[in-house]
């Protein structure tokens, strides 16, 4: 079965990649999740200017179909990661650096950076619901500052971008369509949702330490899905879905829906390091038995106008 | 419906005081547990820590900082936040097993020291007479002090040297300042044998998935795959040299 799939040039033998935040803090840990789990690609853990330690913890707490989590992205900052990422000659497969910042002039010297280094892809997420400065606290989920910090980040780098959308946006559309026009290879769709929140009734205190946390896992796939039919509709480049894919058939719903390629993140609690080369199987029986020859045949078809 | 990686809240029963920089919490619940896991424990409002279990319905903490000074003020009847239990625990082939706790390392290791099912010997060791606690749960006891104060005058490195020379044994297993597990795999090596350290890094999630406390170079999540690390994992890795701090940022050991 052909699992080939093509994001804007970012070529992967497998459709899926590990989403950013998960298991992608360490050079070497990426390289055992590449090895352990045969993702079509793998996304650092994101990547800021200045080493951050991020919100204390509890960072995570599960929920009813889900965790919500306030990482903060915590990181070593760019001067670190550019020391234990130089040698990216180790990955079989394409890593994609994530690279955030709180606006578009940090996020061009960010790039610039960053561009001594040989990552295949960039991915800009333009929509934590949970970190003060960045995404959405940092009004960057609206057309206009979308337009800017794409434009900004496309103008120092020549590999794929990736802009990663939030599911929080309420201009979803033209969100997409400025990310499009600024010059954006790929749209990644979505990040967490809410953020929502978790309290203690025997303390009344909330559980996170920054209180509020954004929902992933199987419980937010629906709204991942809308959000992929939704940009499908509105933008010509591919789009790579995240959110709540768990199993093959969600991940074949996910590429119906309109997707490219599928981010798979919390799943990887659930169903384990392996849980990529898991769901391949799966794709690959269903589409087999359902008389498919490529995984590519199935992108955008539950999305007829 | 409560959820196994939300911490549950529950009331302190009692607080025993092991010695002047140490404290045993015990709680009202009780883990099914293997000894050497842990649990995630949420100081409300404040910090979550990882502390190994030193009972089904206790944890024995030392203050060292912030969220541990914090534990060590809390009072009967005050609520903590608890989940797991979490890792690997020991997993040790062979019956005679040679074990050590150093400082407050000796609280994890209690819980494999009253094992019916191995032949124990048990090294304890600490500063000084007033840091040693829970002698009374280690079988075949040689205690160490640092300054002479009781037992032997001697690191519990040169009691573990002397003690794999006079016996053979099937396999060591360890708990301490990861300073003193350097020295000890060391002498491990030398005697080829089976080596169980219970090991730390900074953990933020507990449950395996944020990927902060993975070791170079193979990826070994301690909350994970560990905290207990066979000689396979020790040998060669960024243990004994270096740890990642609160950002990921490398610091020599």
């Amino acid at each position: 079965m052909n699992l080939k799939t093509n994001v804007s040039g970012l070529k992967l033998k497998r459709p899926t990649i590990l989403a950013a935040g998960i298991l992608g803090t360490h050079k070497s840990l990426l390289l055992r999740i590449e090895r352990e789990g045969r993702p079509g690609a793998v996304t650092t853990k994101s990547i800021t200017l200045e080493p951050r330690i991020g919100h204390n913890n509890p960072i995570m707490v599960e929920t009813e179909g889900g965790f919500l989590n306030a990482v903060g992205y915590s990181n070593p900052g760019i001067e670190e990661i550019k020391k234990e990422f130089r040698d990216l000659s180790e990955f079989k497969e394409p890593i994609i650096a994530s690279l955030v910042a709180g606006n578009a002039d940090e996020y061009s010297r960010l790039a610039q950076s960053a561009k001594e280094l040989d990552f295949p892809a960039i991915e800009i997420p333009l929509s934590c619901p949970h970190t003060p400065g960045f995404g959405l606290m940092a009004g960057h989920g609206t057309p206009e500052a979308t337009y800017d910090i794409v434009k900004a980040v496309k103008r120092e780098i020549k590999v794929p971008l990736i802009a990663k959308l939030s599911p929080n946006t309420p201009a979803l559309g033209e969100v997409a369509k400025a990310a499009e026009k600024a010059g954006a290879d790929a749209i990644a769709a979505g990040n967490t949702l809410g953020p929502g929140m978790v309290i203690d009734i025997n303390t009344a205190k909330p559980v996170l330490d920054f209180k509020f946390g954004g929902m992933s896992g199987p419980a937010i796939k629906p709204i991942a899905i809308r959000m992929v039919y939704d940009i499908y509709q509105t933008v010509k480049i591919p789009i790579i879905g995240i959110g709540g894919i768990t199993t093959g058939s969600d991940a074949i719903e996910m590429m119906m829906a309109g997707a490219t390629a599928i981010g798979i993140g919390t799943a990887a609690h659930y169903r384990g390091i392996d849980v990529f080369e898991k769901i391949h199987h799966e794709m690959e029986t269903w589409l087999e038995s359902n008389g498919y020859s490529s995984v590519k045949e199935t992108i955008g078809i539950a999305n007829e106008e | 419906m409560s959820k196994f990686n939300t911490p549950t809240t529950v009331k302190i029963t009692s607080i025993i005081e092991e010695t002047p920089t140490i404290k045993t919490i015990k709680f009202d619940k009780t883990f099914d547990f293997i000894p050497g896991q842990f649990i995630m424990v949420w100081i409300p409002g404040l910090d979550e820590i990882p502390i190994s279990l030193s009972g089904p319905d206790q944890i024995t903490v030392k203050n060292v900082g912030k969220a541990t000074e914090a534990l060590h003020k809390m009072n009967k009847d005050e609520y903590i936040g608890l989940r797991g239990p979490y890792g690997n625990g020991f997993s040790i082939e062979g019956k005679k097993i040679l074990i050590i706790g150093g400082g407050v390392g000796i609280a994890p290791m209690k819980t494999l020291a009253v094992s019916k099912d191995k032949d124990i010997t048990s090294i304890i060791g600490a500063q000084t007479k007033k840091e040693l606690f829970f002698k009374e749960h280690f079988p075949n006891l040689h205690v160490c002090t640092d300054d002479g104060t009781e037992g032997e005058k001697a690191l519990t490195t040169q009691v573990t040297e002397r003690l794999l020379k006079e016996q053979k044994f099937d396999a060591v297993a360890a708990c301490g300042p990861e300073i003193m597990l350097k020295y000890l795999f060391d002498i491990c090596k030398r005697h080829k044998i089976a080596t169980y350290f219970s090991m730390e890094r900074w953990m933020k999630c507990g449950l395996g998935i944020c990927g902060h406390c993975s070791i170079d170079p193979s990826g070994w999540r301690v909350c994970k795959e560990g905290p207990v690390a066979n000689s396979k994992i020790l040998d060669d890795s960024e243990f004994f040299k270096y740890r990642r701090n609160q950002s990921g940022i490398k610091k020599k050991i």
